[in-house]
Protein backbone atom coordinates (compact mmCIF):
# COMPACT_ATOMS: atom_id res chain seq x y z
CA UNK A 1 0.00 0.00 0.00
CA UNK A 2 2.92 2.11 0.72
CA UNK A 3 4.27 1.79 -2.56
CA UNK A 4 0.58 2.40 -4.61
CA UNK A 5 0.57 5.65 -2.25
CA UNK A 6 3.89 6.69 -3.39
CA UNK A 7 3.31 5.62 -6.76
CA UNK A 8 0.57 7.95 -6.68
CA UNK A 9 2.03 10.69 -4.97
CA UNK A 10 5.04 10.99 -7.54
CA UNK A 11 2.49 10.17 -10.46
CA UNK A 12 0.47 13.48 -9.29
CA UNK A 13 3.95 15.64 -8.17
CA UNK A 14 4.91 16.02 -11.67
CA UNK A 15 1.12 17.01 -13.13
CA UNK A 16 1.31 19.53 -10.01
CA UNK A 17 5.14 20.75 -10.79
CA UNK A 18 3.24 21.62 -14.70
CA UNK A 19 0.46 23.86 -13.02
CA UNK A 20 3.28 26.46 -12.01
CA UNK A 21 3.78 29.80 -13.01
CA UNK A 22 7.82 30.13 -13.93
CA UNK A 23 9.16 31.64 -17.32
CA UNK A 24 9.78 28.09 -18.33
CA UNK A 25 6.11 27.39 -17.51
CA UNK A 26 5.04 30.35 -19.30
CA UNK A 27 6.78 29.57 -22.73
CA UNK A 28 4.82 27.97 -25.64
CA UNK A 29 4.60 24.34 -25.38
CA UNK A 30 6.11 24.40 -29.04
CA UNK A 31 8.90 26.23 -27.84
CA UNK A 32 10.02 23.79 -25.30
CA UNK A 33 9.57 21.10 -27.45
CA UNK A 34 11.89 22.23 -30.05
CA UNK A 35 14.37 23.19 -27.50
CA UNK A 36 13.97 19.30 -25.84
CA UNK A 37 14.69 18.25 -29.00
CA UNK A 38 17.84 20.04 -30.51
CA UNK A 39 19.01 19.66 -27.01
CA UNK A 40 18.20 15.33 -27.39
CA UNK A 41 19.76 14.91 -30.96
CA UNK A 42 22.99 17.14 -30.25
CA UNK A 43 23.72 15.25 -26.76
CA UNK A 44 22.86 11.92 -28.19
CA UNK A 45 24.98 12.57 -31.88
CA UNK A 46 28.13 12.66 -30.00
CA UNK A 47 30.52 10.02 -30.58
CA UNK A 48 30.39 7.43 -27.82
CA UNK A 49 34.06 8.45 -27.26
CA UNK A 50 33.70 12.20 -26.80
CA UNK A 51 33.60 13.49 -23.15
CA UNK A 52 34.59 16.66 -22.44
CA UNK A 53 32.82 18.20 -25.61
CA UNK A 54 29.05 16.70 -23.34
CA UNK A 55 29.81 18.53 -20.26
CA UNK A 56 28.97 22.05 -21.09
CA UNK A 57 25.82 20.06 -21.94
CA UNK A 58 24.90 19.27 -17.96
CA UNK A 59 24.27 23.13 -17.98
CA UNK A 60 20.89 22.83 -19.87
CA UNK A 61 18.87 20.53 -17.36
CA UNK A 62 20.73 22.86 -13.68
CA UNK A 63 19.32 25.93 -15.65
CA UNK A 64 16.41 24.79 -16.46
CA UNK A 65 15.40 23.61 -13.25
CA UNK A 66 16.44 27.10 -11.60
CA UNK A 67 14.20 28.82 -13.81
CA UNK A 68 11.27 26.72 -13.46
CA UNK A 69 11.89 26.55 -9.31
CA UNK A 70 11.75 22.57 -9.99
CA UNK A 71 13.02 20.63 -7.10
CA UNK A 72 15.83 18.55 -8.08
CA UNK A 73 15.51 15.37 -5.95
CA UNK A 74 12.26 14.31 -6.89
CA UNK A 75 14.00 15.09 -10.36
CA UNK A 76 16.86 12.99 -9.83
CA UNK A 77 14.92 9.68 -8.35
CA UNK A 78 13.11 9.52 -11.68
CA UNK A 79 16.22 9.62 -13.86
CA UNK A 80 17.50 7.36 -11.28
CA UNK A 81 14.31 4.75 -12.39
CA UNK A 82 16.30 4.62 -16.13
CA UNK A 83 19.72 4.17 -14.72
CA UNK A 84 19.82 0.25 -14.15
CA UNK A 85 19.20 0.16 -17.84
CA UNK A 86 21.67 2.52 -18.82
CA UNK A 87 24.63 0.89 -16.73
CA UNK A 88 23.93 -2.23 -17.71
CA UNK A 89 24.58 -1.31 -21.72
CA UNK A 90 27.47 1.20 -20.21
CA UNK A 91 29.30 -1.17 -18.15
CA UNK A 92 29.11 -3.78 -20.82
CA UNK A 93 31.30 -1.22 -22.74
CA UNK A 94 33.76 -1.88 -20.11
CA UNK A 95 34.21 -5.12 -21.31
CA UNK A 96 34.48 -5.00 -24.83
CA UNK A 97 37.19 -1.89 -25.52
CA UNK A 98 39.74 -2.62 -22.53
CA UNK A 99 42.51 -0.69 -24.84
CA UNK A 100 44.64 2.09 -23.00
CA UNK A 101 44.42 5.38 -24.24
CA UNK A 102 46.24 7.42 -21.73
CA UNK A 103 46.95 7.08 -18.12
CA UNK A 104 45.29 9.81 -15.98
CA UNK A 105 48.49 9.49 -12.86
CA UNK A 106 48.36 6.00 -12.13
CA UNK A 107 44.82 4.92 -13.41
CA UNK A 108 44.40 3.73 -17.18
CA UNK A 109 42.04 4.86 -19.18
CA UNK A 110 40.45 2.56 -21.67
CA UNK A 111 38.24 3.66 -24.41
CA UNK A 112 35.44 1.20 -22.51
CA UNK A 113 35.70 3.77 -19.90
CA UNK A 114 35.05 6.36 -21.78
CA UNK A 115 31.68 5.19 -23.76
CA UNK A 116 30.66 3.75 -20.57
CA UNK A 117 30.83 7.45 -18.77
CA UNK A 118 30.00 8.89 -22.04
CA UNK A 119 26.86 6.88 -22.24
CA UNK A 120 26.04 7.19 -18.56
CA UNK A 121 26.24 11.47 -18.71
CA UNK A 122 24.60 10.97 -21.99
CA UNK A 123 21.25 9.02 -20.43
CA UNK A 124 21.17 11.50 -17.66
CA UNK A 125 21.19 14.86 -19.63
CA UNK A 126 18.44 13.07 -21.93
CA UNK A 127 16.22 12.06 -19.34
CA UNK A 128 17.03 15.48 -17.22
CA UNK A 129 15.79 17.12 -20.11
CA UNK A 130 12.59 15.08 -20.73
CA UNK A 131 11.50 15.07 -17.42
CA UNK A 132 12.30 19.25 -17.27
CA UNK A 133 10.14 19.21 -20.17
CA UNK A 134 7.09 17.08 -18.40
CA UNK A 135 7.56 19.07 -14.94
CA UNK A 136 6.98 22.47 -17.04
CA UNK A 137 4.36 21.72 -18.96
CA UNK A 138 0.79 19.91 -18.80
CA UNK A 139 0.08 16.44 -20.58
CA UNK A 140 -2.63 17.86 -22.35
CA UNK A 141 -0.71 20.63 -23.84
CA UNK A 142 1.76 18.68 -24.68
CA UNK A 143 -0.21 16.15 -26.34
CA UNK A 144 -2.24 19.25 -28.28
CA UNK A 145 0.88 20.28 -29.46
CA UNK A 146 2.35 16.77 -30.61
CA UNK A 147 -0.73 17.13 -32.50
CA UNK A 148 -0.26 20.16 -34.14
CA UNK A 149 3.22 18.78 -35.13
CA UNK A 150 1.62 16.00 -37.12
CA UNK A 151 2.53 13.60 -35.01
CA UNK A 152 0.27 10.31 -35.49
CA UNK A 153 -3.32 11.04 -33.73
CA UNK A 154 -3.39 7.92 -32.68
CA UNK A 155 -0.16 8.31 -30.93
CA UNK A 156 -1.20 11.36 -28.98
CA UNK A 157 -4.39 9.85 -27.93
CA UNK A 158 -2.55 6.30 -26.90
CA UNK A 159 -0.35 9.32 -24.94
CA UNK A 160 -2.58 10.86 -23.08
CA UNK A 161 -5.46 7.56 -22.44
CA UNK A 162 -2.09 5.66 -20.95
CA UNK A 163 -1.37 9.00 -18.85
CA UNK A 164 -4.96 9.30 -18.03
CA UNK A 165 -5.48 5.66 -16.95
CA UNK A 166 -2.21 4.70 -15.01
CA UNK A 167 -3.81 6.86 -12.02
CA UNK A 168 -7.32 5.29 -13.06
CA UNK A 169 -5.18 1.32 -12.37
CA UNK A 170 -3.29 2.55 -9.32
CA UNK A 171 -6.42 4.30 -7.74
CA UNK A 172 -8.40 0.29 -8.22
CA UNK A 173 -5.21 -1.46 -7.20
CA UNK A 174 -5.08 1.24 -4.12
CA UNK A 175 -9.06 0.31 -3.04
CA UNK A 176 -8.56 -3.47 -4.00
CA UNK A 177 -5.69 -3.72 -1.66
CA UNK A 178 -7.78 -1.34 1.18
CA UNK A 179 -10.62 -3.36 1.28
CA UNK A 180 -8.40 -6.56 1.32
CA UNK A 181 -6.53 -5.23 4.27
CA UNK A 182 -9.40 -4.71 5.82
CA UNK A 183 -10.94 -8.55 5.73
CA UNK A 184 -7.11 -9.69 6.37
CA UNK A 185 -7.23 -9.58 9.76
CA UNK A 186 -3.68 -7.15 10.30
CA UNK A 187 -2.14 -9.30 8.14
CA UNK A 188 1.18 -7.39 6.43
CA UNK A 189 0.67 -6.80 2.57
CA UNK A 190 -1.06 -9.52 0.32
CA UNK A 191 -0.75 -13.62 1.02
CA UNK A 192 1.11 -15.15 -1.93
CA UNK A 193 -2.19 -17.78 -2.12
CA UNK A 194 -4.13 -14.62 -2.49
CA UNK A 195 -1.76 -12.86 -5.00
CA UNK A 196 -2.94 -14.43 -8.25
CA UNK A 197 -6.83 -13.56 -7.39
CA UNK A 198 -5.67 -10.56 -6.83
CA UNK A 199 -3.86 -9.87 -9.70
CA UNK A 200 -6.10 -11.70 -11.85
CA UNK A 201 -9.10 -9.60 -10.91
CA UNK A 202 -7.19 -6.20 -11.33
CA UNK A 203 -6.20 -7.16 -14.74
CA UNK A 204 -9.92 -8.12 -15.42
CA UNK A 205 -11.54 -4.81 -14.20
CA UNK A 206 -8.64 -3.05 -16.49
CA UNK A 207 -10.10 -5.12 -18.97
CA UNK A 208 -13.91 -4.29 -18.50
CA UNK A 209 -13.25 -0.43 -17.60
CA UNK A 210 -10.88 -0.54 -20.87
CA UNK A 211 -13.87 -1.84 -22.94
CA UNK A 212 -16.65 0.55 -21.12
CA UNK A 213 -14.43 3.41 -21.95
CA UNK A 214 -14.14 3.02 -25.52
CA UNK A 215 -18.04 2.38 -25.44
CA UNK A 216 -18.18 5.59 -23.32
CA UNK A 217 -15.72 7.14 -26.32
CA UNK A 218 -18.21 5.72 -29.27
CA UNK A 219 -21.25 7.28 -27.41
CA UNK A 220 -19.91 11.07 -27.90
CA UNK A 221 -19.16 10.63 -31.48
CA UNK A 222 -15.27 9.11 -31.40
CA UNK A 223 -14.43 7.86 -34.64
CA UNK A 224 -10.94 6.88 -34.28
CA UNK A 225 -9.86 10.51 -34.78
CA UNK A 226 -8.34 13.02 -32.05
CA UNK A 227 -9.19 16.08 -31.99
CA UNK A 228 -7.36 18.29 -29.51
CA UNK A 229 -6.68 22.30 -29.45
CA UNK A 230 -4.21 23.56 -28.42
CA UNK A 231 -4.60 27.38 -28.09
CA UNK A 232 -2.22 28.87 -27.35
CA UNK A 233 0.13 31.46 -29.61
CA UNK A 234 3.24 31.58 -30.14
CA UNK A 235 4.96 34.88 -29.06
CA UNK A 236 8.14 36.67 -30.65
CA UNK A 237 9.72 35.98 -27.07
CA UNK A 238 8.58 32.52 -27.65
CA UNK A 239 10.64 32.35 -31.28
CA UNK A 240 13.51 33.75 -29.81
CA UNK A 241 13.79 31.89 -26.74
CA UNK A 242 13.48 28.35 -28.96
CA UNK A 243 15.92 30.29 -31.54
CA UNK A 244 18.70 31.35 -29.13
CA UNK A 245 18.89 27.82 -27.20
CA UNK A 246 18.90 25.75 -30.26
CA UNK A 247 21.57 27.89 -31.84
CA UNK A 248 23.70 27.62 -28.74
CA UNK A 249 22.99 23.53 -28.52
CA UNK A 250 24.45 23.76 -31.93
CA UNK A 251 27.04 26.12 -31.42
CA UNK A 252 28.13 23.60 -28.29
CA UNK A 253 28.00 20.49 -31.08
CA UNK A 254 30.11 21.67 -32.95
CA UNK A 255 32.69 23.61 -30.71
CA UNK A 256 34.18 21.84 -27.72
CA UNK A 257 33.86 24.70 -25.07
CA UNK A 258 35.89 21.77 -22.80
CA UNK A 259 38.84 22.06 -25.23
CA UNK A 260 38.70 25.71 -25.82
CA UNK A 261 38.67 27.15 -22.45
CA UNK A 262 41.42 24.44 -21.74
CA UNK A 263 43.49 26.11 -24.23
CA UNK A 264 42.41 29.54 -22.86
CA UNK A 265 44.03 28.56 -19.47
CA UNK B 1 -39.02 9.91 -29.79
CA UNK B 2 -37.94 6.70 -28.53
CA UNK B 3 -40.21 2.46 -29.75
CA UNK B 4 -38.44 -0.48 -28.36
CA UNK B 5 -40.50 -3.75 -29.64
CA UNK B 6 -40.15 -7.14 -28.36
CA UNK B 7 -36.39 -6.35 -27.08
CA UNK B 8 -34.60 -9.03 -25.60
CA UNK B 9 -30.79 -9.00 -24.87
CA UNK B 10 -28.02 -11.94 -23.81
CA UNK B 11 -24.59 -11.48 -22.49
CA UNK B 12 -23.55 -14.66 -23.77
CA UNK B 13 -25.52 -15.95 -26.93
CA UNK B 14 -24.57 -19.62 -26.07
CA UNK B 15 -26.37 -18.94 -22.82
CA UNK B 16 -30.05 -19.31 -22.22
CA UNK B 17 -30.14 -16.94 -19.85
CA UNK B 18 -31.43 -13.36 -20.90
CA UNK B 19 -30.76 -9.96 -19.47
CA UNK B 20 -33.94 -8.45 -20.86
CA UNK B 21 -36.70 -10.58 -22.21
CA UNK B 22 -39.72 -8.73 -23.99
CA UNK B 23 -39.57 -5.26 -23.24
CA UNK B 24 -41.47 -3.39 -25.29
CA UNK B 25 -41.41 0.68 -24.43
CA UNK B 26 -41.62 4.13 -26.05
CA UNK B 27 -40.95 7.99 -24.36
CA UNK B 28 -42.71 10.98 -26.36
CA UNK B 29 -41.05 13.95 -27.06
CA UNK B 30 -40.19 15.82 -23.94
CA UNK B 31 -41.32 13.17 -22.12
CA UNK B 32 -39.28 12.44 -18.59
CA UNK B 33 -39.74 8.62 -17.65
CA UNK B 34 -38.14 6.76 -14.48
CA UNK B 35 -36.61 3.31 -14.99
CA UNK B 36 -36.67 1.62 -11.89
CA UNK B 37 -36.03 -1.93 -10.60
CA UNK B 38 -34.13 -3.73 -7.71
CA UNK B 39 -30.28 -4.51 -8.28
CA UNK B 40 -29.67 -6.62 -11.43
CA UNK B 41 -32.98 -6.22 -12.96
CA UNK B 42 -31.46 -5.07 -16.20
CA UNK B 43 -31.88 -1.30 -15.96
CA UNK B 44 -28.35 -0.55 -17.38
CA UNK B 45 -28.16 -3.40 -19.83
CA UNK B 46 -31.45 -1.98 -21.50
CA UNK B 47 -29.60 1.34 -21.57
CA UNK B 48 -26.97 -0.06 -23.03
CA UNK B 49 -29.01 -1.83 -25.61
CA UNK B 50 -30.43 1.43 -26.60
CA UNK B 51 -27.51 2.94 -27.68
CA UNK B 52 -26.10 -0.41 -29.45
CA UNK B 53 -23.25 -1.26 -27.16
CA UNK B 54 -25.30 -4.67 -26.30
CA UNK B 55 -26.41 -6.09 -29.67
CA UNK B 56 -30.84 -7.05 -29.27
CA UNK B 57 -30.94 -10.89 -29.68
CA UNK B 58 -34.57 -10.00 -30.51
CA UNK B 59 -36.79 -6.91 -31.38
CA UNK B 60 -36.57 -3.53 -32.39
CA UNK B 61 -35.50 0.27 -31.21
CA UNK B 62 -36.38 2.85 -33.11
CA UNK B 63 -34.93 6.24 -32.41
CA UNK B 64 -36.33 9.28 -33.89
CA UNK B 65 -37.73 7.43 -36.42
CA UNK B 66 -34.53 5.69 -37.55
CA UNK B 67 -33.89 1.71 -36.96
CA UNK B 68 -30.76 0.80 -34.87
CA UNK B 69 -28.83 -0.91 -36.85
CA UNK B 70 -25.15 -0.50 -38.05
CA UNK B 71 -26.19 1.99 -41.08
CA UNK B 72 -28.03 4.29 -38.64
CA UNK B 73 -26.07 3.70 -35.43
CA UNK B 74 -23.58 6.95 -35.67
CA UNK B 75 -26.62 9.12 -36.45
CA UNK B 76 -29.01 7.24 -33.41
CA UNK B 77 -25.71 7.74 -31.08
CA UNK B 78 -25.59 11.80 -32.30
CA UNK B 79 -28.73 12.13 -30.88
CA UNK B 80 -28.60 9.85 -27.89
CA UNK B 81 -26.70 11.07 -24.59
CA UNK B 82 -25.55 8.54 -22.28
CA UNK B 83 -24.60 8.94 -18.76
CA UNK B 84 -22.73 5.49 -17.82
CA UNK B 85 -23.01 4.37 -14.56
CA UNK B 86 -19.88 4.85 -13.36
CA UNK B 87 -18.32 8.12 -14.01
CA UNK B 88 -14.71 6.97 -14.44
CA UNK B 89 -15.91 5.09 -17.49
CA UNK B 90 -16.81 7.98 -19.13
CA UNK B 91 -14.14 10.51 -18.21
CA UNK B 92 -10.67 10.09 -19.66
CA UNK B 93 -9.45 12.84 -21.19
CA UNK B 94 -6.95 14.70 -18.36
CA UNK B 95 -8.87 18.39 -17.34
CA UNK B 96 -12.83 18.64 -17.08
CA UNK B 97 -12.61 21.14 -19.74
CA UNK B 98 -11.36 18.88 -22.23
CA UNK B 99 -13.48 15.84 -21.08
CA UNK B 100 -16.98 18.47 -22.06
CA UNK B 101 -15.10 19.65 -25.20
CA UNK B 102 -14.77 15.57 -26.36
CA UNK B 103 -17.91 15.24 -27.70
CA UNK B 104 -18.35 18.97 -29.05
CA UNK B 105 -15.14 18.46 -30.90
CA UNK B 106 -15.92 14.63 -32.75
CA UNK B 107 -19.16 16.19 -33.99
CA UNK B 108 -17.09 19.23 -35.50
CA UNK B 109 -18.38 22.27 -33.03
CA UNK B 110 -16.18 25.51 -33.70
CA UNK B 111 -14.24 25.86 -30.95
CA UNK B 112 -15.75 29.25 -29.58
CA UNK B 113 -19.17 27.57 -29.46
CA UNK B 114 -17.28 24.67 -27.35
CA UNK B 115 -15.94 27.14 -25.04
CA UNK B 116 -19.59 29.18 -24.71
CA UNK B 117 -21.66 25.92 -24.17
CA UNK B 118 -19.36 24.68 -21.76
CA UNK B 119 -19.01 27.28 -19.23
CA UNK B 120 -23.08 27.29 -19.34
CA UNK B 121 -23.53 24.29 -18.63
CA UNK B 122 -20.66 24.21 -15.99
CA UNK B 123 -22.26 27.42 -14.55
CA UNK B 124 -25.86 25.28 -14.81
CA UNK B 125 -24.75 22.25 -12.94
CA UNK B 126 -22.82 24.55 -10.57
CA UNK B 127 -19.17 23.30 -11.45
CA UNK B 128 -17.63 26.24 -12.80
CA UNK B 129 -14.70 26.30 -10.55
CA UNK B 130 -14.09 22.51 -11.87
CA UNK B 131 -13.37 23.90 -14.94
CA UNK B 132 -9.35 23.19 -15.52
CA UNK B 133 -9.02 20.29 -12.83
CA UNK B 134 -7.71 17.24 -13.47
CA UNK B 135 -10.24 14.20 -13.44
CA UNK B 136 -8.36 12.12 -11.36
CA UNK B 137 -8.64 14.17 -8.13
CA UNK B 138 -12.54 14.81 -8.73
CA UNK B 139 -14.31 13.44 -5.73
CA UNK B 140 -17.15 11.01 -6.56
CA UNK B 141 -20.02 13.94 -6.47
CA UNK B 142 -18.26 15.84 -8.83
CA UNK B 143 -17.01 13.26 -11.42
CA UNK B 144 -21.00 12.83 -11.89
CA UNK B 145 -21.64 16.38 -12.60
CA UNK B 146 -18.01 16.49 -14.97
CA UNK B 147 -19.82 13.54 -16.56
CA UNK B 148 -23.00 14.45 -16.66
CA UNK B 149 -21.62 18.03 -18.24
CA UNK B 150 -19.99 16.24 -20.75
CA UNK B 151 -23.43 15.00 -22.29
CA UNK B 152 -25.19 18.21 -21.72
CA UNK B 153 -23.34 19.89 -23.96
CA UNK B 154 -23.90 17.60 -27.00
CA UNK B 155 -27.25 19.26 -26.84
CA UNK B 156 -28.87 15.16 -27.80
CA UNK B 157 -32.15 14.96 -28.46
CA UNK B 158 -32.84 11.77 -25.89
CA UNK B 159 -31.32 11.41 -22.98
CA UNK B 160 -30.79 8.37 -20.95
CA UNK B 161 -29.16 8.24 -17.48
CA UNK B 162 -27.77 5.49 -15.44
CA UNK B 163 -28.43 6.32 -11.98
CA UNK B 164 -27.16 9.86 -12.40
CA UNK B 165 -27.69 10.72 -8.26
CA UNK B 166 -25.45 8.59 -7.37
CA UNK B 167 -22.49 9.77 -5.46
CA UNK B 168 -24.93 13.16 -5.31
CA UNK B 169 -25.52 14.78 -2.04
CA UNK B 170 -29.00 16.43 -1.31
CA UNK B 171 -28.17 19.90 -3.12
CA UNK B 172 -26.47 18.82 -6.49
CA UNK B 173 -28.82 16.04 -6.83
CA UNK B 174 -31.66 18.98 -6.76
CA UNK B 175 -29.46 21.27 -8.90
CA UNK B 176 -29.66 18.03 -11.32
CA UNK B 177 -33.06 17.81 -11.16
CA UNK B 178 -33.77 21.53 -11.98
CA UNK B 179 -31.76 21.58 -14.83
CA UNK B 180 -33.28 18.29 -15.96
CA UNK B 181 -36.68 19.74 -15.94
CA UNK B 182 -35.56 23.24 -17.63
CA UNK B 183 -34.73 20.64 -20.57
CA UNK B 184 -36.87 19.61 -23.47
CA UNK B 185 -35.66 17.00 -24.61
CA UNK B 186 -36.62 13.24 -23.93
CA UNK B 187 -35.09 11.60 -20.66
CA UNK B 188 -35.22 8.46 -19.69
CA UNK B 189 -33.84 8.01 -16.63
CA UNK B 190 -32.84 4.70 -14.10
CA UNK B 191 -32.52 5.48 -10.54
CA UNK B 192 -33.12 3.74 -7.06
CA UNK B 193 -33.45 7.44 -6.03
CA UNK B 194 -37.29 7.43 -5.79
CA UNK B 195 -38.10 11.07 -4.67
CA UNK B 196 -36.26 12.25 -7.26
CA UNK B 197 -37.59 10.21 -9.90
CA UNK B 198 -40.99 11.43 -8.25
CA UNK B 199 -40.13 14.96 -8.51
CA UNK B 200 -38.91 14.91 -12.17
CA UNK B 201 -40.83 12.16 -14.21
CA UNK B 202 -43.86 11.92 -15.97
CA UNK B 203 -43.89 8.60 -16.01
CA UNK B 204 -42.43 5.41 -14.53
CA UNK B 205 -41.68 1.30 -16.11
CA UNK B 206 -40.55 -1.11 -14.17
CA UNK B 207 -38.18 -3.85 -14.46
CA UNK B 208 -38.05 -7.21 -12.71
CA UNK B 209 -35.68 -9.70 -13.51
CA UNK B 210 -35.37 -8.25 -16.98
CA UNK B 211 -38.93 -7.85 -17.65
CA UNK B 212 -41.03 -4.98 -18.31
CA UNK B 213 -43.75 -5.61 -15.52
CA UNK B 214 -46.11 -2.76 -14.64
CA UNK B 215 -47.33 -0.15 -17.24
CA UNK B 216 -50.77 0.78 -15.26
CA UNK B 217 -50.58 3.50 -12.00
CA UNK B 218 -52.00 0.42 -9.66
CA UNK B 219 -49.23 -1.55 -10.58
CA UNK B 220 -46.43 1.19 -9.97
CA UNK B 221 -47.57 2.09 -6.87
CA UNK B 222 -47.40 -1.32 -6.13
CA UNK B 223 -43.79 -1.29 -7.55
CA UNK B 224 -42.99 1.10 -5.07
CA UNK B 225 -43.87 -0.82 -2.32
CA UNK B 226 -41.74 -2.96 -3.34
CA UNK B 227 -38.69 -1.32 -3.75
CA UNK B 228 -38.89 0.89 -1.16
CA UNK B 229 -39.74 -1.73 1.08
N1 LIG C 1 -20.95 -7.88 -18.53
C1 LIG C 1 -21.88 -8.75 -18.11
N2 LIG C 1 -21.80 -10.05 -18.44
C2 LIG C 1 -22.75 -10.94 -18.05
N3 LIG C 1 -23.81 -10.61 -17.32
C3 LIG C 1 -23.97 -9.34 -16.95
C4 LIG C 1 -23.01 -8.33 -17.33
N4 LIG C 1 -23.42 -7.16 -16.83
C5 LIG C 1 -24.56 -7.40 -16.17
N5 LIG C 1 -24.90 -8.69 -16.23
C6 LIG C 1 -26.10 -9.33 -15.66
O1 LIG C 1 -27.25 -8.81 -16.29
C7 LIG C 1 -28.29 -8.57 -15.35
C8 LIG C 1 -28.74 -7.11 -15.43
O2 LIG C 1 -27.68 -6.28 -15.04
P1 LIG C 1 -27.77 -4.70 -15.05
O3 LIG C 1 -26.41 -4.18 -14.87
O4 LIG C 1 -28.53 -4.30 -16.25
O5 LIG C 1 -28.65 -4.44 -13.74
P2 LIG C 1 -29.19 -3.08 -13.17
O6 LIG C 1 -30.67 -3.17 -13.17
O7 LIG C 1 -28.58 -1.94 -13.87
O8 LIG C 1 -28.70 -3.17 -11.67
P3 LIG C 1 -28.18 -2.02 -10.69
O9 LIG C 1 -29.37 -1.35 -10.13
O10 LIG C 1 -27.45 -2.79 -9.64
O11 LIG C 1 -27.29 -1.12 -11.47
C9 LIG C 1 -27.71 -8.96 -13.99
O12 LIG C 1 -28.17 -10.22 -13.67
C10 LIG C 1 -26.22 -8.99 -14.20
O13 LIG C 1 -25.64 -9.96 -13.38
MG1 LIG D 1 -27.20 -0.50 -13.34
Amino acid sequence: MANLSSAMKSFCLLEQLAEGNSPLHRLHPGAKLAITLVYVVCVISFPASSLSALVPFTAYPIVAMALSGTPWKPLLQRIAVAMPFVLFTALSNLLLNRRVLYFLGPLPVTGGLLACLSIVLKAFLTVGAVLVLIATTSMETLTGQLVRLHVPKILCLQLTMTYRYISVLIQQAQRMYAAYQLRSCGKKGIQMRDMGCFLGQLLLRSFDQAERIYCAMKCRGYDGTYHAECRWPVTARDAEAACVASAAFLLLRVFNLSVLLGKLI
Amino acid sequence: MLCVEHLSVKYNPAEEHYALRDVSLSVQDGERVALLGANGAGKSTLLLALVGILPPAEGTIQVDGLTLDKAHLPEIRQKIGFVFQNPDDQLFMPTVFQDIAFGPRNYGVPEAEITQRTNEILEILGISALKDRMVHKLSGGEKRLAALAGVLVMQPTLLLLDEPTSFLDFQAAKRLSDCLRALKQSCLITTHDLPFAKSLCDRFLFLDHGELSAADPFHQSHCFCAISR
